[in-house]
């Protein structure tokens, strides 16, 4: 009789045969190292209306994502929306100076920020995104990544 | 199989591209498999093996505990993987529950593929069972072999379940391939 070991054994080999890691797979969790940043301070996520709302409740009411960071005197709001296949950012920076950098795992996109402090880029991919914003005193401060 | 997670998140937080790749190829295997026992296809595991790496890199400098890094990477796969079937509006509300059944969702892994005819009954087998279970072995079959640690932090689950469940899945296993006749004498022993 086989024993759980040696079936557990069995398993896991031909799991290795028919659904091993994809060399791309392998490729993009090697590629991940070159967005480390290590300057920047990493903004804290306050509010994320895809983890706080239920499924169902999301499903009737189809809207953009809403998300909250924060970091000292730094303050983001960033609504994100797919449309026809591309992803839509609206932001509102507090506390911050110059454009907001964002930045997907394909390429970096400059959002001028206006007086009232909003920015928006249009027709990202859809893919992981993250955004960068300097503080009044200089520092670079940076959202974590977002999967939407 | 023991790598010295100390010394490699060292020098990848110096910047040593070799040793983040050899974390990689360490535990890269166990990140797809969690993201394959929650039954995501290729391009939704994709995605969630992708933002498993993004967080390690964004908190290279918040781990605190190199030897817990394994759990870690665990804990946020499958945070990862639940984010991305609660987009898809897939998931139920206490799909946290290793014995919840999630709608499959991912193309069944071709047993065609495999050259050896047993090997192909048993994953067919394996097709064939809860799908509680299949997530569950699924994540047991990451190579290398995960620790309970591991497994618990991929599941959500309390280590002292994981033996009993274990069993458990193994002999639901079992009873469908005693039904298949070709498989059931090569597991007691019969000659080939």
């Amino acid at each position: 009789m086989t024993t759980d070991d040696e079936l557990m054994e069995q398993l896991r080999r031909i799991a290795n045969e028919v659904d091993a890691v994809p060399d791309l797979v392998d490729e993009s969790a090697r590629a991940a190292f070159t967005t480390r940043r290590l300057d920047d301070e990493l903004a804290e996520l306050l509010r994320d209306s895809y983890s706080a709302a239920p499924a169902e409740v999301r499903a009737e009411q189809p809207g953009p994502r809403m998300l909250s960071f924060e970091s000292g005197e730094v303050a983001l709001e960033l609504q994100i929306e797919e449309i026809h296949g591309r992803l839509v950012l609206r932001g509102l920076a507090v506390g911050t100076l110059g454009d907001a950098e964002v930045e997907t795992t394909s390429g970096t996109h400059s959002a001028a920020v206006d007086e009232q402090g909003w920015f928006r880029v249009d027709a990202l991919p859809v893919e992981p995104l993250r955004v960068r914003v300097q503080a009044a005193n200089g520092t670079s401060v940076t959202t974590g990544w977002i999967r939407h | 199989m023991t790598v010295d997670n100390v010394a490699l998140l060292d020098s990848a937080r110096r910047g040593d591209q070799a040793a983040w790749d050899a974390l990689v190829a360490e535990y890269n295997n166990l990140v797809w498999s969690i993201a394959r026992g929650y039954r995501l296809d290729t391009a939704d595991a994709h995605d969630a093996v992708q933002m498993t790496w993004l967080r390690l890199v964004e908190n290279l400098h918040r781990i605190k505990d190199a030897e817990r890094l394994a759990g870690w990477l665990a804990t946020t796969a499958r945070r990862e993987c639940l984010q991305l079937l609660r987009k898809s509006g897939r998931e139920r509300p206490a799909a946290e529950d290793v014995l919840l059944d999630i709608p499959d969702s991912a193309a069944p892994v071709d047993a065609a593929l495999l050259l050896n005819e047993r090997d192909g009954a048993l994953w067919r087998a394996f097709q064939l069972i809860g799908e509680g279970c299949q997530r569950f072995l699924r994540v047991l079959m990451a190579s290398p072999p995960p620790s309970y640690q591991e497994v618990s932090a991929a599941l959500g689950i309390a280590v002292g379940t994981i033996g009993p469940t274990r069993q458990r899945c193994l002999e639901q296993l079992r009873r469908l391939i005693m039904a298949d006749d070709s498989l059931a004498g090569q597991l007691r022993g019969d000659p080939a």
